[in-house]
């Protein structure tokens, strides 16, 4: 009887010995795992926030409009180009031209080339003069191709037209 | 035998049963106490607090607390945000070989000056600091040197990503990260609550208006030789300041002079006499207390003799004029005729309630006074009437301007995104900006009728280089000598005009005033309002109204145009 009663203590602490131990190895086990995860997401939010300081310096109005103005055909919209109601809008019949049938807007846009964008911060003297180097396959280019390429100062306005010379 | 046995075994047997009853008591207590150990290991492991047991780790968060919190444009694009910037220091007994320490410190911070590195690392000093604000890539490469003497004490800056864009209104930390002026000034208690990290502060300024206000401006001041410049752009329903800029301006990343001349915010600082533009508030009090109406006409034929003064005109017709002709070609003795019929008490009762005898009302710090008359008699009255004499900064005036064109509601202007539904969350109330009580300082038809007015002024008045096509463009220009020593110079003017556009529907003020301009061969050697002010909002609002979605509408006449007697020619 007593034997049976001992054995039986026995087994008991025994296994809730091991039941306790393995709870808690189980328990810091996660517990590191969320330490680890949270250290990951503290790091990242920390990341991104430099990031979004970094996107906010790199998409100053300023420098957005030099690039613009240098890379894209595009020119800021103008009070006519908006319509208040769908019945101001030309129909695609209205927009294409007597002469040739072709379309009478042409969408056109600028290559990429080496054209130096200074950031604010940049210290002048290191301006580098640099010709336009990429091939122009359009015709209409070509008359930009040699042209000496001025960075614009803060006191230049950016023209509405671009791609015609002066 | 057996029975001896018996005996024994009768004798033995009570001898094991003492000792049986006696090990009873061990095997108890055994039990007793192992049963105790297993209990408490249960509660241990079940019921207590873990974080309690688990000392190896450190509290966790995942959300960042900075020192200061962000802020915003109203649409999130990041104004200031406080980044990451380790301050290097060391502890020179740590230090084993000072020389070559300086030279890789030195490769790595190429700024620094190797002897005074060299000096710090020999000191006896137990601490000294060599750079502050390390960038993440100079973080790393002084890690990398891996020196246990060169340490790198945790640090927080303030990065203000658009640099000069906005620096009046948001501001500057000191070196401590202490506010010193703007909205970081302002809002210090929300700014400096690191329980509030990630609550940043949306402002109500519009970056890409921010933008395209301070280029025109700087154009202007370029091209006129202006010592100076401010411009706003306001939205008349809420009173939120969507661009406010003064140029000069500087960087709030660099180190910053708080007394030099970049410093001064122009729009709230410095309190102007700001001319013409002051008439808008004349012909508004005179049309609302109803002593004036539109047809009356007042003779303009020869200057006017007050006292020892004599007031001119401008753009002199030299013939009898009615309101709206008074007001289009801006006749300081047509107004000057017209505040004599309203009088003096009420010129100030209306001018009170138009906000212009106390400071300007926003979020910033420095706001100015206006300078009033000190002796308020008939002739001050008049010069009043057309802007001179009393001084106040263009705040007051944008904010005026607003209430006279809104519907006759003064609304405070301010810096703070107003979002109806955050603020009816948290108010729990159904509010809109329409119920909120503003003051009603002039009737909504007499508002009506200064729209009316602000129109003629740019379609046939001294303000026609603002006209925009596809938009109806009203405002008032100004002309004001400036006071240099105590004498008003006849060189140096502060011109200014303050538009509203679009006229059928106000939405936008946009005032622009340039300090000093001179005149230019294109403009004929004048530097008026007309030629130098008008054409900046005229150019502001061609670019903002495609961008703040305000649609054009089909050219319409005026509707008091009929009154207005033009010039041949004109």
């Amino acid at each position: 009887m007593i034997k049976v009663v001992v054995s039986f203590f026995v087994l008991m602490v025994v296994i809730s010995a091991g039941t306790v131990y393995s709870l808690k190895e189980t328990t810091e086990r996660l517990e590191a795992r969320k330490h680890q995860l949270s250290a990951q997401i503290l790091k990242d939010r920390v990341a991104i926030k430099v990031l979004r300081a970094e996107m906010a310096y790199l998409s100053q109005p300023e420098r957005l409009q030099k690039l613009s103005a240098r890379f894209l055909a595009l020119t800021p919209a103008h009070s006519t180009q908006m319509a208040g109601a769908i019945n101001a809008i030309a129909t695609r019949e209205e927009a294409i031209g007597e002469e040739d049938g072709q379309s009478r807007y042409k969408l056109v846009s600028f290559p990429v080339d080496e054209f130096p964008v200074l950031l604010p911060q940049n210290k002048p003297q290191n301006k580098p003069q640099i010709r336009t180097q990429v091939s122009f396959q359009n015709k209409k280019m070509n008359k930009i191709k040699d042209k000496k390429v001025k960075p614009a100062s803060f006191y230049d306005r950016i023209s509405l037209t671009i791609g015609d010379d002066e | 035998m057996r029975s001896a046995d018996l005996h024994i075994e009768g004798v033995k047997h009570e001898a094991i049963e003492v000792a049986r009853n006696r090990l009873m008591v061990p095997a108890f207590l055994f039990v007793l106490g192992f049963g105790i150990l297993v209990v408490r290991l249960v509660s241990i492991g079940i019921f207590e607090d873990i974080s309690d047991q688990v000392t190896y780790s450190q509290p966790v968060t995942t959300e960042i607390m900075q020192e200061r919190v962000d802020i915003l444009d109203r649409n999130g694009v990041v104004l200031a945000t406080n980044l990451s910037a380790p301050s290097l220091a060391v502890r020179p007994r740590l230090i084993t070989e000072p020389e070559e320490t300086a030279d890789r410190i030195v490769a790595v911070l190429p700024d620094l000056n190797r002897t005074r590195v060299l000096n710090k690392l020999k000191s006896s000093h137990h601490f000294l600091y060599i750079k502050r604000n390390l960038t993440p890539k100079q973080v790393w490469h002084i890690n990398a040197l891996g020196y246990p003497g060169l340490i790198l004490e945790q640090a927080e800056k303030r990065i203000y990503p658009q640099g000069n864009l906005a620096s009046h209104v948001l501001g500057y930390v000191d070196v401590e990260n202490k506010p010193q002026a703007g909205v970081e000034k302002f809002f210090n208690d929300h700014l400096s609550n690191t329980v509030r990290s990630n609550e940043p502060l949306y402002l109500s300024l519009d970056i890409r208006v921010q933008h395209i206000v301070r280029q025109e401006l700087a154009f202007a001041m370029n091209k006129f030789s202006a010592i100076g410049g401010a411009g706003m752009v306001m939205d008349i329903n809420t009173g939120e300041v969507l661009a406010m800029t003064s140029l000069p301006d500087f960087d709030g990343n660099g180190s910053v002079q708080p007394a030099s001349s970049e410093m001064k915010n122009r729009n709230i600082l410095e309190p102007y006499e700001m001319g013409s533009g002051f008439k808008v508030f004349t012909i508004a009090m005179a049309l609302d207390s109803g002593t004036v109406t539109l047809n009356d006409a007042f003779d303009a034929t020869e200057p006017l003799k007050v006292g020892r003064r004599t007031i001119n005109d401008d753009h002199a017709k030299e013939r009898i004029l009615n309101v709206p002709e008074i007001f289009t070609f801006s006749s300081n003795i047509g107004s000057s005729l017209i505040i004599r019929e309203v009088g003096v008490e009420r010129q100030k009762n209306y001018l009170q309630k138009f906000g212009l005898f106390e400071k300007p009302v926003v979020e910033l710090t420095g706001l100015s006074r206006p300078i009033l008359p000190a002796h308020w008699g008939e002739i001050q009255s008049m010069t009043v009437s057309y802007g001179h004499g009393i001084a106040v900064t263009p705040l007051h005036l944008v904010a005026g301007i607003s209430a006279m064109i809104n519907g006759g509601r003064l609304i405070p202007a301010t810096l703070i995104r107003k979002d109806t539904a955050v603020e009816n969350a948290s108010l729990d109330l159904p509010k809109s900006f329409e119920d909120e009580y503003y003051p009603q300082v002039i009737s909504p038809e007499t508002s009506q009728k200064m729209r009316h007015l602000m129109r003629l002024a740019v379609e046939y008045g001294s303000g026609g280089r603002a006209r925009v096509k596809g938009y109806l463009v009203g405002g008032k220009t100004g002309t004001a000598e400036k006071v240099v020593n105590g004498k008003y110079s006849r060189q140096d003017k502060i011109t200014s005009f303050v538009g509203a556009f679009p006229m059928d529907n106000p939405k936008y003020v946009v005032f622009a005033m340039l300090d000093e301009p001179k005149g230019i061969e294109e403009t004929f050697y004048k530097a008026t309002g007309g030629w130098v002010a008008a054409p900046v909002v005229g150019e502001i609002i061609k670019r903002i109204g495609p961008l703040l979605g305000v649609l054009p509408r089909e050219y319409i006449e005026t509707k008091y145009h009929n009154l207005i007697l033009v010039d041949a020619g004109k």
